[in-house]
C-alpha cells in the first residue's frame, strides 16, 4: 500500500485531470483536488489499517466525497455534482475491469474445459468486483445530494 | 401564442435542452428550469426524453389556462461543467432579482459563447492524470510513462477522429482504445518497468464515460428512468467499445497476459 499522502496526491491529481474533461469551472478544481484527496484517503486507510473489503471500502469513501461536497460546493458557488463527480473517478476499480477483459480473452482462446472454467470464474469474480464497487461508489456519491437537496442546489445563488 | 410567451418558452426550452446536452442531472434541470418559470410568473413541466426536451407552460395570472408546449432536439452532447454552473446560477439570478427577460436571454448567450479549456491543456491534464492512475494501482514510473505517452496519443486521436474526420465516436474510441493498448504493450515487448500489466490496464481508463453513468444512477433514484436507462445505454456502449479496442489491441499484439 502507498503511502497516504502520496496516495491522496495521485487521486487529486487524477481527479483534476477528470475534470478537465468535463470543463469544470475553474475556481472548482481546487474542490476537486480536495474531494478526490478525502474520498481516496478514507477507502485506503479503511482497506490497510481497517482490513475493510475494496466494495465497502469504496462505499464510505464515496460518502465522505458526497457529504463533504455539500459545503465545499457553497464555499466555491459551483453545484457539487461538478465537483464530486470527476473527484469520484480516481476510485474506479481499473485493476478489476481490466482482469474481466483480460479473462474473457483467455476463456475463447482456451478449449481445454478445466482452463476455461478457470479463466470463467477470474471473468465473473472480477467482474462481479468490479461491478459492485462501482455501484457502491456511484449510489454513495449520489444518495447525499438527494438527502441534502436544499443545500445541494441552492450553492449557486 | 402572443410574441412574450412564444419568446419565454423558447428561452426555456433552450435553456433545459443546453442543460441537458452538457450532462447535467435530471433533478438540477427540472428545480432550475421550476425556478426560472417561477420567477416570470409561469407554471412549467419538463418532460426529458433520449433525444429531445419538451416544456410546458402556465401563465399563472392567465385564467383561460392556455398551455403552452415546445420541444427541442438535442444536438451534439458534450459534458461541459462550466456551462451547468453558469446556467444554474443564472437560474438563481432570473429568480432573486427579477430580471429582465431580454436580459436573462442575453446572458445565458454570453455563458454559450464561453470557450471551453483549451485542448492542450486537457490533453496534459488527462495524461497526467491516467498516469497518476497508474501509480494508485501499484505501477511503477515506468509504466507511469507509458501510460502518460499511450493517454496523449489515444486523446489526440480522438479529437483527430471526431473533430477534423468527423467519424462516428464509437469507431473513434475503439481505434483510440486499440491505440492506447498497442503503444502500453511496450512494456511487455521490450521488458519496460516491473509493472507491465498495470500499465495495460490503466492506458485505456480516460475512455471511461463516468460522468454519464453518475448522470445515469443519479436520474434513476431521481424517477426519471427514461433518461436514467438512455444514459446508461450510452455508457455501457462506450464501454464496451472501449473493452472491444482493449480487445484488439491485445490480439495484434498476441500479449501474453496471464
Amino acid at each position: 500500500m502507498l503511502p497516504l499522502i502520496e496516495d491522496c496526491f495521485f487521486a487529486a491529481v487524477a481527479a483534476i485531470g477528470f475534470g478537465s474533461i468535463s470543463n469544470v469551472p475553474y475556481k472548482a478544481f481546487s474542490g476537486c483536488a480536495i474531494l478526490a484527496a478525502a474520498g481516496h484517503g478514507v477507502r485506503t486507510v479503511l482497506m490497510g489499517e481497517f482490513g475493510f473489503g475494496i466494495i465497502l471500502g469504496s462505499l464510505i469513501g464515496a460518502l465522505v466525497i458526497g457529504v463533504l461536497s455539500i459545503p465545499v460546493s457553497s464555499h466555491w458557488k459551483a453545484p457539487a455534482e461538478s465537483m464530486s463527480f470527476p473527484a469520484l473517478l480516481p476510485m474506479i476499480p481499473g485493476m478489476y475491469a481490466y482482469r474481466t477483459v483480460q479473462a474473457l480473452l483467455q476463456c475463447v482462446q482456451n478449449d481445454d474445459e478445466s482452463m476455461f472454467m478457470h479463466y470463467l470464474y477470474q471473468f465473473n469474480y472480477n467482474g462481479i468486483v468490479c461491478g459492485l464497487v462501482v455501484l457502491m461508489m456511484f449510489i454513495g456519491v449520489t444518495v447525499p445530494i438527494f438527502c441534502l437537496k436544499k443545500y445541494a442546489f441552492s450553492a449557486t445563488r | 401564442m402572443d410574441s412574450d410567451n412564444k419568446k419565454f418558452s423558447k428561452f426555456l426550452t433552450d435553456y433545459a435542452t443546453t442543460l441537458l446536452e452538457c450532462g447535467a442531472t435530471t433533478v438540477r434541470i427540472e428545480k432550475n428550469v421550476l425556478r426560472i418559470a417561477e420567477a416570470y410568473g409561469y407554471k412549467s413541466e419538463i418532460n426529458i426524453y433520449p433525444l429531445h426536451v419538451e416544456v410546458w407552460l402556465k401563465r399563472l395570472a392567465d385564467k383561460d389556462n392556455e398551455l403552452i408546449a415546445m420541444n427541442k432536439k438535442i444536438q451534439k452532447s458534450a459534458i461541459n461543467f462550466n456551462t451547468v454552473s453558469e446556467l444554474s446560477r443564472l437560474s438563481w439570478q432570473c429568480y432573486d432579482l427579477h430580471l429582465d427577460l431580454d436580459e436573462a436571454i442575453r446572458r445565458y448567450e454570453d455563458v454559450l459563447s464561453t470557450p471551453r479549456i483549451p485542448f492542450w491543456v486537457v490533453a496534459v491534464l488527462t495524461s497526467l492524470a491516467n498516469a497518476s492512475f497508474c501509480r494508485l494501482f501499484g505501477g511503477d514510473f515506468m509504466s507511469m510513462l507509458i501510460v502518460l505517452i499511450a493517454t496523449a496519443a489515444g486523446f489526440y486521436s480522438k479529437d483527430v477522429l471526431i473533430s477534423r474526420y468527423k467519424i462516428d465516436f464509437r469507431l473513434a474510441i475503439i481505434v483510440c482504445s486499440c491505440i492506447s493498448a498497442i503503444l502500453s504493450c511496450s512494456g511487455h515487448v521490450f521488458g519496460l518497468g516491473d509493472t507491465p500489466d498495470i500499465a495495460l490496464a490503466t492506458s485505456v481508463l480516460y475512455l471511461v464515460p463516468g460522468i454519464p453513468y453518475l448522470n445515469s444512477v443519479s436520474d434513476f433514484i431521481n424517477g426519471h428512468y427514461i433518461s436514467a436507462i438512455s444514459r446508461l445505454i450510452q455508457s455501457c456502449i462506450i464501454t464496451v467499445c472501449l473493452a472491444v479496442g482493449l480487445y484488439i489491441g491485445l490480439l495484434l499484439m498476441n500479449a501474453q497476459v496471464v
